[in-house]
């Protein structure tokens, strides 16, 4: 009988790392990237761009169920975020534990470098970058940005008929809303705080006497706050809540509304001193200014396809002017900031009518790291190809002699 | 069998993190900078200022600066543009878009725009003579209608299945235009109201 002899048992970690830094998990994860950005591709019809991005690409959604053309596709699958971050961990064991350590492999490893800094820049721009839009008529000057879908209650402080504060309750404290939540902000530095109900990223103000198109909130002066869906395109949704202003031994003063697109705010006056009450998008300062000197457009013959557009701004820094032109593919960037020339308008406007055209403004600290990675895989891939083709005519010249 | 017991406990993990209370109460620090953009507001306006929406349900006169109109009862009032001196939506889900603009140039320009948003031939004109009319702050204002695959240019897409009525006048201050633009159905069905606003826009001294 022969005796047989003790398998060399791997160790379970050793088995973890041998998994986590495999080739089949690392096919598995690249075709999950595929599939994920087509179906979100797909989706994004009916969904919008910005909805997909959440549902396909957030981190606080780990699995998600595709939908196309409005009907229900039965798969579950995980998350393009969470896919990239397990991808990336793939990658870097890989590159650490599996891969060859010795010259004849360094194009390999400079091309794993360049796509390792490409999934942290996608994982940087998740997290730490901003993006607004500023727009401008010719011949104006504007300082601000604002976000495509942040909505954000302003209560300003006016000092005669002049703006001289103003406080902010943030995006992240009304967006786990529902519109039958109530919240109270305490207003630290006023002399009252704010109870808000029935937040709504969509909304529309109607009267009793409207036909009914969605779920209503309470009557206020008049006018309910009707519930929307939200839009395809989310920066047209239009927020809006009712406010009860309290004071701090938390009676009544005041209560209205406050809607996005209203044409003014509200007012509050507490202490012989007026406030005024509005939901905006949030904003954010630039740390110049821009004043737009001309804008020019051009279609394609016959088309309302734009060729060109263009925009002449003067950067104002701490009393400095300097002329920048920027065009569709060439942005500004200046003090870790990007100017894209996203649009213009009117879309109707005749020859010699003013126009304005709208920024789109980037601040992303991975803002290039994409195309570095490229230029970091491309010339690993170039090394490795250039070793190989070499060693090829290296042997053959060898065999034939 | 090993994916299975990543995703799992990616999902627990993700379960747990969900399960966090909404607070009741939040207290409030934040402020920012002011910016060229805030201007001094109108203190004390009543709703329907704010709104822009009075006599809804029954129309009413309302004044806009230079001009002054009866709404039509199931229009809503949106605040103004630069270029959208007044602005209103119309239709079940809004869908119908009403607003008048101000711009210089000629007529025959402006006519040929709006034929070419819809893919349609450029009138001359020699044949603006046979497009209707109607009254327009007391003169004569050209009625243009259209419809089909609505281009607005800029990468916006294309709309197929709408229309456009414009009315177009000269008046002393340059050329006035009104136009609504919405799905083809949307836009008959405000055919009469868009033209009971036009007859009640009135200038104001």
């Amino acid at each position: 009988m022969a005796a047989t002899l003790p398998s060399k048992q791997k160790h379970p970690l050793r088995k973890v790392l041998d998994f986590l830094s495999g080739y089949h998990l690392a096919s598995a994860l690249i075709l999950l990237l595929g599939v994920l950005t087509w179906l979100g591709t797909l989706e994004q019809v009916d969904l919008g761009l910005y909805e997909v991005k959440r549902k396909y690409f957030s981190a606080s959604n780990p699995f998600l169920v595709p939908k196309y053309n409005g009907y229900t596709i039965p798969i579950i699958l995980p998350n393009a975020y969470w896919v990239g971050m397990l991808f990336f961990v793939n990658l870097l064991l890989g590159t650490i534990f599996k891969a060859r350590w010795r010259w004849a492999s360094s194009g390999t490893l400079i091309a794993h470098a360049g796509m390792l800094l490409m999934l942290l820049g996608a994982f940087v721009t998740q997290h730490w970058s901003t993006r607004g839009n500023m727009a401008i008529n010719e011949g104006e000057t504007s300082d601000v940005a604002q976000h495509y879908f942040d909505h954000v209650i302003e209560v300003t402080e006016m000092e005669g008929s002049a703006p001289s504060k103003v406080h902010v309750i943030e995006t992240k404290h009304l967006k786990d809303l529902d519109p039958e939540d109530t919240r109270l902000f305490r207003m630290e530095n006023l002399p009252f705080d704010l109870k808000v109900e029935g937040y709504q990223s969509n909304a529309r103000p109607v009267t009793p006497g409207q036909p009914r198109n969605g779920d209503r909130g309470t009557l206020v002066d008049g006018y309910h706050l009707e519930f929307r869906e939200d839009e395809v395109e989310s920066e047209r949704n239009m927020g809006g809540c009712k406010v009860t202003v309290l004071n701090k031994q938390g009676e009544k003063i005041d209560e209205f509304l406050v809607w996005l697109m209203a044409f003014h705010p509200a007012t509050v006056r507490v202490e012989d001193k007026f406030y005024t009450v509005k939901v905006n998008k949030s904003s954010w300062k630039m740390p110049f200014e821009v004043h737009l000197t001309d804008f020019t457009h051009e279609y394609h013959p016959g088309t309302m396809r734009p060729k060109r557009f263009e925009s002449e701004v003067e950067r104002i820094e701490r009393g400095q002017k300097e002329h920048v032109l920027i065009k569709m593919n060439e942005p500004m960037r200046h003090d870790g900031l990007t100017f894209f020339q996203a649009s213009w308008g009117p879309q109707n406007a005749r020859p010699g009518q003013d126009l304005f055209s709208v920024f789109e403004v980037v601040k992303n600290p991975a803002d290039k790291w994409p195309e570095i990675s490229m230029w970091i895989v491309g010339i690993g891939l170039l090394i490795q190809f250039g070793m190989k083709l070499v060693m090829f005519i290296y042997n053959q010249a060898k065999r034939d002699v | 069998m090993r994916l299975l017991l990543i995703f799992g406990g990616l999902a627990v993990l993700a379960g747990l993190t969900a399960c966090k209370e909404k607070p009741a109460e939040v207290t409030v620090t934040e402020t920012r900078e002011l910016n060229l953009s805030d201007e001094p507001p109108k203190l004390g306006a009543t709703s329907d200022q704010r709104f822009g929406q009075p006599g809804i349900g029954g129309g009413g006169d309302v004044g806009a600066g230079e001009y002054a109109f009866v709404k039509p009862g199931d229009w809503v009032r949106r605040p103004g543009t630069e270029f959208r001196l007044l602005n209103f939506v119309a239709g079940e889900n809004e869908e119908v878009e009403i607003y008048l603009s101000k711009s210089r140039g000629g007529l025959i320009g402006n006519i040929a725009r709006w034929f070419r948003q819809f893919g349609k031939p450029e009138p001359t004109e020699s044949n603006l003579g046979a497009l209707p009319r109607l009254v327009i702050l007391g003169g004569e204002g050209i009625l243009v209608e259209t419809a089909g695959t609505y281009s607005p240019g800029m990468g916006r897409p294309e709309a197929p299945g709408f229309a456009l009525a414009g009315v177009i006048g000269q008046t002393p201050s340059g050329i006035l235009t009104i136009k609504m633009i919405g799905p083809e159905a949307s836009v008959k069905g405000e055919m009469e109201r868009f033209r009971a606003f036009c007859a009640s826009l009135k200038e104001v001294e």
